[in-house]
């Protein structure tokens, strides 16, 4: 009968040593995180896999 | 005369039946199984034909109405193994969960680039760039040569672009999958015990109009939601007659774009449901169209029996 119920729910923050990571420009803040380490992993772990880019 | 087969039910399944019937508008019990059964029975009966009717045809590729079924299906399994492999760090902060699933999809991508991208080509051009800004510096007192070295560079950074383009291809969908999945972990603060939550119900379009739901002096809906387990509703049911247009059509708007009544107004873009709620209830999320790119950038959340029963 119903189409749709929804629950109103905050942006979660991400807590890191000393401050939150919070949302950003609609951006979530784990999103950020995950971009961002999966660089610096990408980047660092580049010349194990003999990868370049 | 039609032939009439009886069928023994259980007697709170009739009540149910008979109650349920009422508020949706049934003239009779027996006029909503018919219904329920007819529509079971053509979801079985479905994918049967669509079967036989392709392998007649030689077009074997998926039906646009295929495709969001497929989603859900591809779904549900990426769900399972998602809350799998975050299982063991529900009791841990976020951030050591996301620390973890970075390094895995850095592997991941490492992975299938080293696999799917001209390593030699992408060496090439990028040499192409050094030797071209070398250029620029060497003769730096020739104009001509100046422009030829920034065309030689444009030239090997387009080519570098073209072979990046192909591993992108590769790793940006099993990543959007990942990310929808990902969303419904760490995006939104979780529903917490004895913390109260606001939820809202919008009628199935034309439902209202078409006299599917009762409604009362007011104009008020006759109807209740049902709350699983681990739920209960602190307050009634408020209606409000400003947000129903006539005939109660359901007050839906695109995301983002401000309520013509309510100019000043915030849109709620944020209106999701987290799949954990307490005691394991598990709240249904509002669904985009249904279509691929929906599916699978708003996966259907688990939905319990009793949630399910209120659509």
């Amino acid at each position: 009968m119903l189409d749709a119920v929804t629950v109103r729910l905050k942006p979660a923050e991400v807590a890191l040593p000393g401050f939150a990571l919070r949302e950003m420009a609609s951006v979530p803040a784990w999103m950020t995180l995950f971009f961002v380490l999966s660089i610096v992993f990408a980047f660092a772990l580049r010349k194990r896999f003999g990868v370049t880019f | 005369m039609f032939a009439t087969t009886k069928v023994k039910l259980d007697k709170e399944l009739v009540a149910k039946i008979k109650r349920y019937a009422d508020l949706a508008g049934y003239s009779s019990p027996e006029e909503f199984i018919t219904h329920a059964l007819e529509k079971e029975l053509s979801k079985l009966e479905g994918p049967r034909t669509r079967r036989r009717s392709r392998s007649a045809s030689a077009d074997s590729a998926t039906s646009p109405e295929d495709r969001p079924e497929v989603m859900s299906l591809l779904n549900a399994a990426l769900r399972r193994l998602f809350d799998l492999l975050l299982f063991p760090f529900q009791s841990l902060p976020a951030a050591v969960g996301i620390v973890f699933v970075s390094l895995l999809a850095a592997l991941g991508m490492l992975w299938a680039f080293k696999r799917t991208s001209n390593q030699a080509g992408i060496e090439a051009a990028k040499r192409r760039m050094y030797a071209g800004i070398f250029e620029i510096r060497l003769f730096n007192d020739s104009f001509k040569q100046i422009w030829r070295a920034q065309g030689a560079i444009l030239r090997a950074n387009l080519t570098y672009l073209r072979h990046q383009l192909v591993p992108m291809l590769f790793i940006l969908p099993p990543l959007v999958l990942a990310i929808a999945q990902l969303q419904f972990h760490w995006a939104y603060r979780a529903a917490r015990r004895r913390r109260p939550h606001r939820a809202r119900g919008d009628f199935r379009r034309g439902l209202a109009g078409g006299g599917g739901v009762p409604t009362g002096g007011s104009g008020k809906p006759q109807a209740e939601l049902e709350l699983p387990a681990g739920l209960t509703a602190e307050t009634p049911a408020l209606w409000i007659p400003e947000h129903a247009d006539p005939g109660l059509a359901p007050a839906r708007r695109p995301a983002g774009r401000p309520d013509p009544r309510h100019p000043d107004r915030r849109p709620p873009l944020r209106e999701a449901a987290r799949r954990r709620a307490p005691a394991g209830a598990a709240l249904p999320v509002r669904r985009g169209a249904p279509g691929s790119i929906s599916s699978s950038t708003r996966p259907r959340a688990r939905c319990p029996p009793t949630a399910c029963s209120t659509r």
